[in-house]
């Protein structure tokens, strides 16, 4: 049967190169990096050849990568980390309301723990209000953390921007970035971007799932999440994922070598997607075309439910997902689409659309014909 | 010493001529519960069973299987030995050492002597097999008759068992000794319940569950499935019917009033419901329905859907209210899994204001503007069959 996989900002389908990288680095290098004889020498070398890539990719020191088990890891890090390591530095905490839930948790446990937790309000776009950070930004205020990119809308956000901000407020304010939507779509440079801290993952751009990163800064105080053997600087400890590294490194350097290429194929794309069902009467696009990154698509059908026409989808072969799980349950909608003050029946309706440059545009068309379909004999039966 | 399983039976003890057939059923049931556990002999006698294991038999498994074979009240692991007292003494002594931590405990000796040809008689089994343990074990046990931590059971029979532990079972009757009944498994918190309570009277289940997808998705469906597993780890066997009931819901959402849609697609189902019970031999459909719970299930509600079918409906929730059904769910482990959230998930269908007093002329001339003979005989055509163990 036809398959068509867009749901790729949930994970995405590994590359056949990051299989082989993994298995050749599996069978190889199988010592323990730690281990003092020569096979566990051979996988330190190799652990800090694909630890310099990242700092390459990432233009900082490999002193600065810290490997995580994934995105939700290396954001608890990120935030329970430095939370934990500076006490005394101030307990106000500024994060996006539309944060991915391993940000949104980490910041209600502080909130839970002293901490006083104020979440930035976004636009119709999902861009934050850089006046209201402006203003809240305190000499008490020790970390903002704000995402790159949205998982559910793919809105960019102006992370460099929001960092000017909070450092010309505040130049000891901790400024974290949650890149996991946009490493490997989107350029990212630590030192341009002048942040301390960022994460990032692997299965989000053709690499294995359990793998990601959190760069640290030179000379931000971090304490562990996780404590034993003290690999990873210290500050993640636990015989490293060789292989999973190996091919994330390599997920990465494809990303990286055809990001343009790749950007704009996606969004031809988009584009089109976009285009054929925002003709269809009481079809909203949410996802802003303009500024969002191009790799995720949002759009409601008005007077359908998303859970729904996505199983009607699958049916014909098209994965899709949507953001809330459907239900009469209150408080069960997005909470991404609320804080973007989307109207409750335009979120009921809402399912994401996500690329990857695996996807073609003959698959676009074959899906924009069948979502037509079943869109309008949902419509039918009511 | 060899280690044999004792069952206990309540009810079927008090049969009459036909004993024999329940007994038999209860053997073959317990047979079948015990497969994965290796190799074993089933004997009984009066009101027990034994249950002698092989070299490869996993008794501690076999007793958790055991303890969920209906008509079986309670059962034990007994140390097995010659009717003789010194041989008695022995198995106490081993029972006794294995009960006893490092705290101090009181006990007492219960004897039942089923074999009248044994010299000691109970009075006198306890007194010299007490007095034994107490010498023995003489730093960690003191007697208690009235409320003792432990009781050390000797049954003297053609041979003597001795234990100390009685796991509770779930009685009732042996499942196929009492016909076979269709239920109506929806995913809930209430229908496992009920397939449950009348599975331990001795019936065989046959489960019918609605799928609508895409309304309802493939997860749903694997959770009733995940629900038929666990009933059939306490009646064996289940044959799952998954009928496609996308179609008939959608023609009731089109054709009739929306508040008469619950109730004429629930006399639907009872329909479809009713024509796998003749499929399939059985003689009776059992629901999950307690009387004024939902909308569908008022007085009124439940007097239009029984008039749907020509068969006894069975519904033993019917007097209990929702925490006496969750205190069932919980026990019998269904609770867990019927909370997941995919069931009910889309209630596309559910009207606003459903009827809670429908009246059956009303909802008989509502009906006629769908073709359900047409219809479910397609749904019915079209069923699956999903064999659970």
């Amino acid at each position: 049967m036809r398959e068509i996989y867009f749901d790729n900002s949930a994970t995405t389908k590994q590359l056949n190169s990051v299989i082989r990288v993994m298995v050749h680095t599996a069978e190889k290098f199988y010592g323990n990096p730690s281990s003092l004889h020569s096979l566990g020498y051979e996988a330190e070398k190799e652990l800090r050849r694909n630890r310099q890539i990242f700092s390459d990719l990432l233009n900082c020191d490999e002193k600065e990568i810290v490997f995580t088990s994934g995105g939700s890891e290396s954001n608890n890090l990120a935030l329970i980390g430095y939370a934990r390591a500076n006490p005394r530095k101030g307990n106000h905490i500024l994060v996006t309301e539309t944060e991915h839930p391993s940000v949104l948790e980490c910041a209600k446990y502080l909130s839970d723990n002293g901490y006083n937790v104020e979440y930035i309000p976004v636009d119709r776009k999902g861009v934050p209000d850089l006046e209201w950070i402006r203003d809240k930004v305190k000499e008490k205020t020790v970390l903002v953390s704000v995402h790159h990119v949205n998982s559910e809308t793919g809105s960019i956000l102006p992370i460099k921007e929001i960092c000017k901000i909070v450092k010309g407020k505040n130049g000891n304010t901790v400024f974290h970035a949650d890149c996991v939507q946009s490493f490997g779509k989107l350029k990212i440079d630590t030192k341009d971007l002048s942040c301390d801290m960022l994460s990032i993952s692997a299965h989000k751009i053709g690499g294995p799932r359990g793998i990601g990163a959190l760069y640290v800064k030179k000379g931000i105080r971090v304490e562990p999440v996780i404590f034993g053997g003290g690999q990873e600087g210290g500050l993640r400890s636990g015989t490293e994922n060789l292989p999973g590294i190996a091919g994330f490194a390599e997920a990465a350097s494809i990303a990286y070598e055809n990001l343009e290429e790749w950007f704009e194929k996606v969004r031809e794309i988009r584009d089109y997607i976009a285009k054929e069902l925002g003709k269809e009467n009481k079809v909203h696009v949410i996802s802003n075309l303009e500024s969002s990154l191009p790799y995720i698509l949002n759009v409601s059908f008005e007077g359908i439910k998303g859970e729904v026409l996505l199983h009607s989808l699958e049916a014909k072969g098209i994965y899709v997902s949507t953001g809330s799980a459907c239900s009469t349950r209150k408080n069960k909608r997005s909470h991404v689409l609320t804080a973007m003050q989307i109207p409750n029946n335009i979120i009921d309706g809402a399912i994401r659309i996500s690329f990857s440059a695996q996807n073609t545009l003959d698959e676009a068309k074959e899906a924009v014909e069948i979502i037509k379909e079943e869109v309008s004999m949902l419509k039918r039966t009511r | 010493m060899e280690k044999v399983i004792l069952a206990r039976i309540g009810e079927i003890a008090l049969k009459g001529l036909n004993r024999k057939n329940f007994e038999n059923k209860l053997a073959s049931n317990m047979r079948k519960a015990m497969k994965d556990c290796g190799e074993f002999v089933i004997n009984w006698s009066q009101s027990r069973f034994f249950i002698e294991g092989k070299d490869n038999f996993d008794i501690d498994k076999a007793v958790e299987k055991l303890t969920k074979v209906f008509g079986i009240v309670s059962v034990s692991v007994a140390t097995c030995v010659e009717n003789d007292m010194e041989e008695i003494k022995k198995a106490a002594h081993h029972v006794v050492e294995k009960k006893l931590g490092n705290e101090a405990m009181t006990f007492k000796v219960e004897a039942k002597r089923g074999n009248k040809s044994f010299h000691l008689k109970s009075p006198e089994i306890c007194n010299e097999l007490g007095a034994y343990v107490l010498k023995n074990f003489s730093h960690s046990v003191k007697v208690d008759v009235n409320n003792p931590d432990f009781i050390v059971f000797v049954e003297v029979r053609e041979k003597s068992y001795v234990y100390t532990d009685i796991v509770e079972g779930h009685r009732g009757m042996p499942v196929g000794s009492n016909g076979k009944g269709c239920l109506l498994l929806s995913g809930g918190i209430d229908s496992p319940v009920a397939g449950y309570m009348v599975a331990k009277r001795g019936v065989e289940l046959v489960c019918v569950h609605y799928h609508s997808y895409p309304y309802t998705s493939e997860r749903a469906k694997g959770k009733v499935i995940d629900l038929a597993e666990i009933l059939a780890s306490y009646c064996g066997t289940i044959k799952l019917y998954i009928v496609p009931f996308t179609d008939i819901q959608l023609e009731i959402n089109k054709r009739c009033e929306q508040s008469y849609g619950t109730i004429i697609m629930r006399r639907s189902m009872m329909r479809l419901a009713e024509k796998i019970a003749r499929h399939t031999g059985c003689m009776a459909l059992v629901t999950g329905e307690s009387v004024g719970q939902v909308a569908s299930q008022t007085m009124h509600a439940l007097y239009c859907t029984d008039n749907a079918v020509n068969m006894p409906v069975f519904r033993p929730l019917i007097g209990m209210d929702k925490t006496e059904v969750i205190d069932i769910a919980r026990k019998i482990d269904t609770y867990e899994t019927s909370i997941l959230p995919y069931e009910d998930c889309c209630t596309i269908f559910t009207p606003k204001h459903p009827k809670t007093r429908p009246n059956l002329d009303d909802v008989l001339k509502q009906e006629e503007r769908v073709d359900f003979e047409v219809l479910e005989k397609e749904a019915f055509d079209s069923m699956e069959l999903v064999v659970v163990e």
